[in-house]
């Protein structure tokens, strides 16, 4: 049918809809209304976003999309605020910034996401969601909820969890920012550094969340490194942003999305590494993430994110998997360890140096951390030692590893993977 | 060719995502465009929810309607088709349909 046609295809814009137009409305205007009406008025400026979009909904398509849709959600939300506030007692006290703020902002014309104050207010927004009164969980489901625009179950499916959980952790949310009274606002000094983390950190694990996904199974986690990559690409065009370490986080973003389309065959099962057709690699994200790359080491700061853009860069540039540069990604796992020392980052280390030292000096790796509870329940432990002893030719064994992820595993797609290896390795003389 | 009055009833957009609402809005975009290349559109208008209802029971003009209920219409569209079988397939592929709405088709009567 033509109308599903037309949805499923890949467009710039359609109708004078630009892709996720609805969806980073939503985020700005949320962002935008919350910084003049109040965090008080969360609640409020959400709902109120919403019902501009339904309005817009049922509007549109008689009348056609409007020059400047943004600018038509912000105005359409805006006035049910201010109507909802009229009938409120304490309106008088807002009422000359609401005035100032009409008078100068809502024309038909203005493109206000270049406003710098306006812009200002995404940032102001995620610096919030990201307080450190709330759970990281919490700070990421408020993130998604109120800056990304997605709905509750929307974050419920990206984090395989479920809509009365996430519901639940927004209201307890809402409830704390009133309790411990959080200020809407970018902090400044020493606060300012940890909530950057914070903030980074929320950003990284979105992303690693869309990047994790398969496919096949839901798109809407491809929209969660889309999100990330949007957020943090905002972020460090700010002055604050601006920073060696929001670089390297792009570029680890930008160099590990540049394999999205890559990493599935035909049939929707997950490709290694090694066996990934590495001309479908975007090369203008590559391009993009080595410049940041670039510019993150300048000064000398260096995180996480700066050593694990490194390693994605080593396999950016390498034209095939045998021919990577594996001593320097070593290294680069070494130090990441001693920053970061966690199982996954050992497990990976571990594959690196089987790739310099051979089988032997994985799997010696491997059962330095083999009791950890972390590994004991991680396909990707099991599998990696099968592979290991694979390379060996030490079959039965490995086929005991492979049985064991395969019964760790979470999804559909990695089972399918995994049950891919053992027969390999089942078959395989 | 005939012309029908299609009208639209209730329809419920609230427990939708803004990426779903916008899918929606496409779907919806795409069959207006659709309508109006076959020359079928005749007239489209959304109407206020609220207005007023005259009522000669008692003489009285009352406000209403005020809830938006599955009775509520919300617009209409005037199309061409030439009977009531090809306006109601035209009618089912209404987006409208999908959100708990209603599409009543009506044949405005000629002469």
């Amino acid at each position: 049918m033509e109308i599903e046609a037309s949805i499923a295809s890949d467009r710039e814009s359609v109708n004078g809809l630009v892709d996720h137009l609805f969806r980073h409305q939503a985020g700005m205007v949320t962002a935008t209304l919350t910084r003049i009406f109040g965090i008080e008025n969360l609640d409020l400026v959400e709902d109120s976003v919403q019902d501009s979009l339904v309005k817009a909904l049922q509007h549109w398509p008689f009348h056609g999309v409007p020059q400047n849709p943004g600018g038509w959600i912000l105005r359409t939300a805006r006035n049910r605020v201010l109507d909802v506030l009229r009938r409120k007692s304490n309106f008088r006290s807002k009422e000359n910034e609401i005035a100032h703020f009409n008078q100068v902002r809502f024309q038909d014309s203005e493109d206000f996401s270049s406003d710098p104050v306006l812009a200002d207010s995404e940032l102001l927004l995620i610096f919030t969601c990201c307080h450190p009164a709330l759970s990281q969980e919490v700070q990421v489901a408020l993130t998604l909820k109120t800056l990304c625009g997605f709905s509750v179950s929307e974050i419920a499916r990206s984090f395989l969890s479920n809509e009365p959980t996430i519901a639940q952790r927004l209201v307890r949310a809402k409830r704390k920012i009133k309790e411990e009274n959080i200020p809407y606002e970018v902090p400044s000094g020493s606060d300012l550094k940890s909530r950057m983390e914070a903030v980074l950190s929320v950003l990284y694990l979105l992303f690693n969340e869309g990047y994790s996904a398969h496919e096949g199974e839901d798109l809407i986690r491809k929209d969660l490194c889309d999100e990330a990559i949007r957020l943090t690409s905002h972020l460090v065009s700010t002055t604050i942003g601006n920073i060696p370490a929001v670089h390297a986080l792009l570029a680890l973003m930008l160099l590990q999305a540049s394999r999205l389309t890559a990493r599935m065959d035909d049939h929707g099962n997950l490709l290694l590494l090694a066996e990934q057709n590495r001309a479908m690699w975007n090369s203008e994200m590559i391009h993009l993430g080595l410049h940041h790359l670039d510019l993150s080491s300048e000064g000398e700061e260096l995180t996480r994110y700066h050593l694990e853009a490194g390693i994605a860069a080593c396999h950016a540039i390498a034209p095939s998997y045998g021919s990577t540069d594996w001593v320097r990604i070593c290294r680069q796992y070494d130090d990441l360890l001693q920053l970061n020392p966690s199982p996954v980052i050992a497990l990976n280390r571990a594959i690196a140096l089987s790739m310099v030292h051979g089988p032997d000096a994985g799997i010696r790796e491997l059962s330095a951390i083999k009791d950890l509870p972390a590994m004991r329940a991680y396909y990707l432990f099991h599998s990696t030692l099968a592979d290991f002893h694979f390379q060996k030719g030490e079959k039965s064994i490995a086929l005991n590893y492979y049985r064991q992820a395969i019964e760790l595993a979470g999804t559909e797609p990695e089972k399918r993977f995994l049950l891919t290896r053992f027969q390999d390795c089942e078959k395989h003389v | 060719m005939a012309k029908f009055v299609l009208l639209l009833k209730g329809g419920d957009f609230t427990r939708f995502s803004p990426e779903e609402m916008q899918k929606i809005l496409e779907k919806y975009m795409n069959w207006v465009a659709k309508l109006k290349t076959e020359g079928r559109h005749h007239a489209s208008e959304e109407l206020n929810n609220t207005g007023a209802i005259l009522e000669t029971k008692n003489g009285r003009v009352v406000d209403g309607p005020f809830t938006e209920s599955k009775e509520t219409v919300g617009g209409f569209f005037l199309i061409e088709a030439k009977d009531l079988s090809e306006a109601t397939s035209i009618s089912s592929d209404c987006p409208h349909l999908l959100f708990d709405g209603v599409v009543e088709i009506r044949e405005v009567i000629p002469h």
